[in-house]
């Protein structure tokens, strides 16, 4: 996994998001660095996105 | 494509449009790792669909002979990816080796004369475009493969589904409060109904008394009647045996025989009536083989019902199976193997103490009645069916005694015959006919006393000990009770059963819809503790209970907590799928969106209003970034300090030495000296390459041809890129002349060069010869 493209993509994203006003429907660099990560059956990344919207709500 | 590029250090190649000058160049980048068509999507895919297995060979190196590429189309992916070892394969000296052993001993680099700063910027950005969509193709597959693993999670919460737990125990309440409601207006009914009924019951008692009293009397008196013909009949037997049995012994024998044919008939009589009354009570025949039959089908039908409940409901079962795993453990607790691992559950090991307090948990639980209302339904039939198969055998025996006593009567009977025979004279005859009549009487007399007790029983029931005169006592006591008249007794008696009929009705009906809301509910219970147990246990979501990490459903918890749980785990599913759907969906559509800032600034118009501020700063301290080279800085902005790329008005701005602020748009570099210096750059840039054997391409320089500049490049070429930046450099230009007519028009004397650059041209459309000063 080539680690500067998954990188230059991220910063993509990140700049992406800078001048929206709502970014909750704008890609997740965080999500997509994981999904960069990961195999087809690593759920690991599925456990950390439920996680997380479970810590949201509290 | 041409097929070769001699080794000389400056290399002049020039040949016919079209005849692969190009496409040999960008092969050979491709072959030093480079992607030359990273923003030509287009142009990639056609190479890739028509291009077929190529061979690059590479020689007079310095560190190895050879080395051979074998470029592989097929295996290269649809979009124009970083190279990879999916371009083909490499051999160095006729041994495999990797493509980035490959890189380091050549290094191939195209410079095209036609790049102005413009399109260097354009590329630039749309090489990012590419490398979204890219990455949106390769996490394409992955991002499914979640969505349908977070879909199928979705359906095992079914969170809608077990709305029902929640609604379902109210709907019961509000059920059993109705039922509660007419049961108390029933009982208001029947307790108002009931002094009428007593007060008519009075009133029929009264009418009908006096009847039954006369038939009573008359049935009394005509047994009175038959027990005086009797008596005579039996004097007038007694008198015969004594005139005709000669035998004392014979005569005693007779005497006994008919008090026992007496004895049996009543027997026979009374078995008979017992059989009739139990088949009519059940409704069974009254045959041994109907019976036996009707026996056998119950007693299936008890299993079936038995085995449906086992499968429901397993608590008593498992209780049996707790009970002796319990045992057990409790024994081996005392042996002194409490810590020893007794099991393996889930990769964790169990001791004994452990297993024996989960047991005895269980048992407690298990211990509780179950709420299921089909269970209670099947213990009910059960139950009721257990009661009729012991009344039906109950019914056998019965017939099989009134069998018997038949048997005996018939045996006592034919005794008789045959003692009869050892009369004298006439007399069996007289005797035959005498026991006849008195046999007659026997039975008249048996029905008479049946009758009467009958008439007694309905006496009783009508009236108990009463007599008439008591009886009108009661009755005018009982109208005054009720505070109505005799006459308005039975309207309001047909009132009050209609509305008893009717609250019964409705108690009927709200007790089936309680019972199939219970059922619904303990349905619905059932599969919600199967879901809660597939989500705590299940091998399958091991990795979701390691990210719940305590807030995972748990079936030792109450149903109203784990539907919380599930409920909140579902909200979480939906969130996570949207995140990783804005992925999917944002990947191509941000990759679109910076394709369109590239042909913005390729085509010179202003950049669309929907491309995102945010991207269009990024890109502007990406290319700061790129052109912030000495190399550049030298050539271009003299050594000044880069500030600003402003690619919505496409000017560069920066800080000369002597402080000053300089800005000017991209197309001042596109004309005069800035293109030339911005060629010199872009070699100079080269520098930075590790290679052992180092090439470069100048591609497209055409218009230095035309505008004489070509020999001031060579000059630069010479002296400051062969031996310092590249070991070879190659001039690709397009024919200037036509060498093939200059020839032909020279007649039999044409300049050597031009004739052997013609009859190049005319064989393979190119020529490639060392650049020399005859240029």
């Amino acid at each position: 996994m080539p680690q500067d493209e998954v990188n230059r993509v991220r910063d993509l994203l990140m700049a992406f998001a800078e001048a929206a006003e709502d970014d909750s429907h704008l890609p997740d660099p965080a999500v997509f660095q994981l999904a960069a990560e990961s195999e087809r059956t690593d759920h690991r990344v599925l456990a950390k996105l439920i996680g997380d919207a479970l810590s949201d709500r509290g | 494509m041409i097929p070769e590029i001699p080794d000389f250090p400056l290399c002049h190649v020039e040949g016919r449009n079209g005849v692969g000058k190009s496409l040999a160049l960008r092969l050979l980048e491709l072959c030093s790792g480079a992607q030359p068509y990273g923003n030509a999507p287009a142009e990639w895919r056609s190479l890739r669909e028509s291009l077929g297995t190529v061979v690059v060979t590479v020689t007079s190196l310095s560190g190895a002979q050879t080395v051979e590429w074998e470029l592989t189309p097929e295996s290269w992916p649809e979009r124009p990816e970083r190279v990879n070892d999916w371009l083909g394969h490499v051999t160095i000296d006729g041994e495999e080796q990797s493509l980035e052993q490959a890189y380091r001993l050549f290094s191939f680099s195209r410079i095209a004369g036609d790049e102005t700063l413009t399109r260097t910027i354009s590329r630039q950005i749309q090489t990012n475009a590419e490398l979204m969509f890219s990455w949106s193709d390769r996490l394409a597959p992955i991002l499914s493969t979640w969505d349908v693993d977070l879909r199928n999670l979705s359906n095992q919460l079914a969170v809608e589904a077990w709305v029902d737990i929640e609604r379902l125990p109210k709907e019961i309440d509000g059920l059993k409060k109705k039922i509660a409601k007419e049961t108390k207006r029933l009982e208001s009914v029947r307790s108002r109904l009931d002094p009428i009924k007593h007060a008519l019951d009075l009133r029929r008692a009264c009418d009908e008394v006096p009847e039954l009293d006369d038939q009573l009397a008359s049935e009394r008196e005509a047994l009175a009647e038959n027990e005086r013909r009797q008596a005579d009949l039996e004097t007038r037997r007694k008198q015969l045996l004594s005139d005709a049995m000669t035998a004392g012994a014979t005569r005693d024998r007779l005497e006994d025989v008919e008090a026992l044919i007496s004895r049996r008939t009543t027997r026979v009589r009374n078995a008979t009536l017992a059989v009739t009354e139990l088949a009519a009570g059940l409704g069974a025949p009254t045959s041994r083989a109907e019976l036996d039959a009707l026996i056998a089908h119950d007693e299936a039908r008890r299993d079936e019902l038995t085995a449906e409940r086992a499968r429901l409901d397993a608590t008593p079962a498992l209780r049996e199976v707790t009970r002796h795993v319990a045992n057990e453990l409790a024994q081996a607790i005392d042996r002194g193997l409490a810590s020893e691992v007794i099991a393996v559950v889930d990769d964790r090991d169990v001791t004994v103490e452990e297993l024996a307090a989960g047991v005895d948990q269980q048992n407690t639980r298990l211990a509780k009645p179950p709420p299921d209302a089909r269970t209670a339904e099947l213990d009910a039939m059960i139950r009721e069916l257990a009661w009729r198969i012991e009344a039906l055998h109950q019914l056998a025996d019965a017939v099989q005694k009134a069998d018997r006593a038949r048997e005996l009567l018939e045996a006592g009977r034919t005794e008789q015959r045959n003692l009869q025979q050892e009369l004298s004279a006439d007399a069996p005859q007289a005797y035959e006919e005498l026991a006849t009549e008195l046999a007659g009487l026997r039975e008249a007399e048996l029905d008479l006393r049946e009758k009467v007790q009958q008439l007694e029983r309905e006496r009783q029931a009508l009236a108990g000990s009463q007599t008439l005169d008591q009886l009108n006592r009661s009755l005018s006591e009982a109208i005054i009770a009720v505070g109505l008249t005799t006459d308005e007794l039975n309207p309001h008696l047909l009132a009050l059963q209609e509305e008893d009929a009717d609250a019964t009705e409705i108690l009927d009906r709200l007790g089936d819809d309680l019972a199939q809301t219970e059922k619904t509910l303990a349905g619905a219970r059932s599969a919600f503790r199967k879901a809660i147990g597939a989500l705590a246990m299940g091998s399958h979501w091991a990795w979701l209970r390691d990210a719940l990490d305590g807030s995972a459903p748990d079936p030792a918890l109450d149903d109203h907590v784990n539907l919380g749980r599930l409920q909140m785990l579902a909200a979480a599913v939906d969130e996570a799928t949207e995140r990783l759907n804005n992925l999917r969906n944002g990947l191509p559509g941000i990759g679109q969106q910076i394709q369109e800032l590239a042909a913005a600034i390729e085509s010179r118009s202003d950049i669309p209003g929907r491309i995102s501020a945010g991207l269009v700063h990024y890109f502007e301290r990406d290319l700061l970034a790129a052109f912030d080279q000495p190399e550049l800085r030298r050539a271009l902005f003299n050594d000044g300090r880069l500030s600003r790329i402003d690619l919505e008005q496409m000017t560069i701005s920066w800080t000369a030495t002597g402080g000053a602020l300089r800005t000017r748009p991209f197309e001042a570099f596109s004309s005069g000296e800035r293109v030339f210096a911005y060629t010199r750059a872009r070699l100079e840039v080269l520098g930075s390459s590790t290679a052992r054997n180092r090439v470069v391409a100048l591609d497209e320089f055409g218009a230095y041809v035309a505008r004489d500049r070509l020999d001031e490049l060579v000059r630069f070429v010479e002296h400051r890129v062969l031996g310092e930046l590249a070991d070879q450099v190659v001039i690709v230009l397009p024919l200037a002349r036509d060498y093939v007519r200059e020839r032909d028009q020279a007649g039999g004397k044409p300049d050597t060069l031009i004739k052997s650059r013609a009859d190049a041209i005319e064989k393979q459309g190119y020529f490639a010869e060392r650049f020399g000063p005859s240029e």
